[in-house]
């Protein structure tokens, strides 16, 4: 990746409850985001998996300011994206968009497609009257629905029509970075080829740069530039794409990996079965996060956590990322 | 060419049905018997009041002592009263004052309630302290908060609305909260929040267009439920003051010749019945239109 950097983010943590209220006991602290550092070039998309509850989808909120950090630091263009406040904050929303995974949930339904998609135009006052309506138009076409969508209400349209409508809306700003949110997820599979391939389109169109969290695997491998695995709110690999599914190293990695059917009955397959379930965001293991359930654990992994092993653009929080323990 | 292409086509996207046009809701409330029934008893009698000057065979004040507690007869069609006024004309009268009541109770403790209860459910600071203070005054019986209210302010037409609209106005917040909590989790709020829109903007586009539904229901509640209380404040002397006519102060008038002239007392009290039977009739006519369990169209 020779792209220039757009956003960096260093330690990024988030915890949820804590402090007592008036009428609220105290509450124990869920570590939902802690400590995540990650690089996403212009440009490019990051894919971001995980297991449900792993927290990627606490960090996309928090890297679109929809959640306040805990803790940590987002550098978003040379801006430092979490101090942010008021008037600088409403502006750099402009170069924020959000596509959510919920094409039901996503679209108030007394509204007007029109008044969906001018949304975010309205709020920056950035285009009324007839401008307003040339840009709906605009975002329609390029979305793939016709014109005539404009004053529709968003039930008469099918789940993949009103994800359409969602992108619209989070490209009405032209927007420079925009989180994805399992945004293909609630889709009918052949729904969800149809918009990952117009996602491509506008990626090359308009020089986008995405951060795309899903819990499939298949569809990272296909839309993503590099992709990021995350377990119990921490990143245990990244890497290019093409690398990190060829070559995994760590440990949750393959077993991640190793989880996807294989539509080929002849081709055998090396499964790795985790035992046990994922341990709770209120009392995170020490040492290493995944040793609970690590098949090739150790002592050291009980005691320290693990330095994260650099490669060529490439990095595994694993104290054996480089051993042939896990080159099987 | 695949569905969602297909779906796409203007050609094609102009020959689908439209499933909203011509307002589905009002149609099912039109066939709905109960709820026209209901609406037909309303209008009747919203009419009948409103043109009290032109259709009332007195005036509601006129005292003619010659006439005192006369039976209803082909000229006082509802009797005449202890001060030989006409029944019927001050029953005409009394029901712009008790509907007047029950018009203004419903507007405010809407206008309150909808205020603390998105208050409430918005913003989860105050979901807590302002909650607790609606439960306080809910934990009193009704009628009773609304009596001591009534007692303490004074009788006039408008301490009976403060009284009631205390009274009712936490039921209403209450309502309105619930709804809240539920819009304030819907992933079009973040969408807003994510384009920067502040909260006044997020809640009066968004949140209460989508939370005042199950509020229609409850108005009607609120209108036929005032126009009780109001006879029971004036039952027991903190209504709207004589001589100004209202149903409840009408019934109240008559009680001490209920054995010997119970006209007084009987049609108004007839009146005030068939006009909350008919508000109740809207209500479920309403909530039977309007009931997400029973709605047909998809969101």
């Amino acid at each position: 990746m020779t792209h220039p950097v757009l956003l960096k983010v260093e330690g990024l943590t988030k915890h949820f409850g804590g402090r007592p209220g008036l009428f609220r006991a105290q509450r124990p602290v869920l570590r939902a985001v802690d400590g995540v550092d990650l690089v996403v070039h212009r440009g490019e998309t990051l894919g971001i998996v995980g297991e449900s509850g792993c927290g990627k989808s606490t960090m996309g909120r928090l890297l679109v300011r929809l959640l306040d950090a805990t803790g940590g630091k987002v550098e978003f263009d040379g801006v430092d994206l979490l101090s942010l406040k008021g008037r600088a904050l409403t502006a750099v929303r402009r170069d924020l968009g959000m596509v959510f995974q919920d094409p039901w949930a996503s679209l108030d339904g007394r509204m007007t497609v029109r008044d969906i998609i001018a949304e975010p135009l309205d709020i920056h006052r950035a285009a009324t009257g007839a401008d307003r309506r040339r840009r709906v138009a605009e975002l329609l076409d390029v979305v793939g629905l016709p014109a005539s969508a404009a004053d529709k209400h968003p039930h008469q349209f099918s789940g993949g029509q009103r994800q359409r409508i969602g992108i619209a809306r989070a490209l009405s700003l032209r927007p420079r970075f925009i989180v994805l949110d399992e945004a293909v997820s609630a889709l009918d599979v052949s729904v969800q080829a149809q918009i990952l391939q117009l996602l491509g389109d506008l990626q090359a169109e308009f020089g986008l740069t995405f951060l795309f969290i899903s819990h499939n695997l298949a569809v990272v491998r296909n839309i993503a530039d590099r992709v990021a695995v995350m377990y119990l709110g921490r990143i245990v690999e990244s890497g290019p794409t093409q690398a990190l599914f060829d070559a995994p190293r760590h440990p949750y990695t393959q077993a991640l990996l190793s989880a996807i059917p294989v539509p080929d009955p002849e081709r055998p397959r090396r499964r790795v079965v985790l035992k046990g379930d994922v341990p709770s965001a209120l009392a995170p293991p020490a040492g290493c996060r995944f040793h609970t359930r690590c098949p090739i654990a150790q002592e050291i992994c009980r005691q320290t956590p693990p330095v994260v092993t650099v490669g060529p653009d490439h990095t595994a929080a694993c104290h054996f990322a480089d051993s042939p323990l896990t080159a099987s | 060419m695949s569905t969602e292409d297909i779906l796409a086509d203007p050609a094609v996207d102009a020959a689908r049905p439209r499933p909203t046009q011509g307002y589905p809701r009002l149609r099912r409330l039109l066939r709905h018997r109960l709820f026209m029934t209901g609406a037909i008893i309303l209008v009747i009698v919203l009419l009948a009041t409103l043109a009290a000057d032109l259709i009332a065979p007195y005036s509601p004040l006129k005292n003619d002592f010659r006439y005192r507690l006369g039976a209803p007869n082909a000229v006082h069609l509802m009797g005449t009263d202890n001060f030989g006024r006409d029944v019927l004309s001050r029953v005409l009268y009394g029901g712009r004052t008790s509907l007047a009541i029950g018009l203004m109770v419903v507007l405010a403790s809407t206008f309150f309630g909808t205020l603390i209860g998105v208050a409430g459910g918005y913003f989860s600071r105050l979901d807590n302290p302002v909650m607790r203070l609606m439960d306080a005054l809910m934990a009193f019986p009704g009628v009773l908060l609304a009596i001591a209210l009534a007692a303490v302010l004074g009788p006039s037409v408008l301490d009976v609305v403060i009284a009631l609209t205390v009274t009712y106005a936490p039921r209403t917040a209450r309502i309105v909260r619930a709804a809240v909590l539920v819009v304030r989790r819907m992933e079009y709020i973040d969408a807003a929040r994510v384009a920067g829109a502040g909260h006044l903007r997020i809640i009066w586009r968004h949140v209460l267009p989508n939370s005042l539904g199950p509020l229609i229901v409850q108005m009607t509640f609120i209108f036929a439920v005032s126009i009780l209380a109001e006879a029971v404040l004036s039952f027991v002397g903190v209504g709207p003051p004589p001589p100004t006519p209202s149903w409840g102060n009408i019934i109240a008038d008559g009680r001490s010749y209920i054995p010997s002239a119970p006209w007084i007392s009987l049609f108004p009290g007839l009146v005030i019945a068939i006009t909350v039977l008919g508000v109740n009739l809207m209500g479920d006519g309403l909530r039977d239109v309007l009931d997400p369990r029973l709605k047909l169209e998809g969101r």
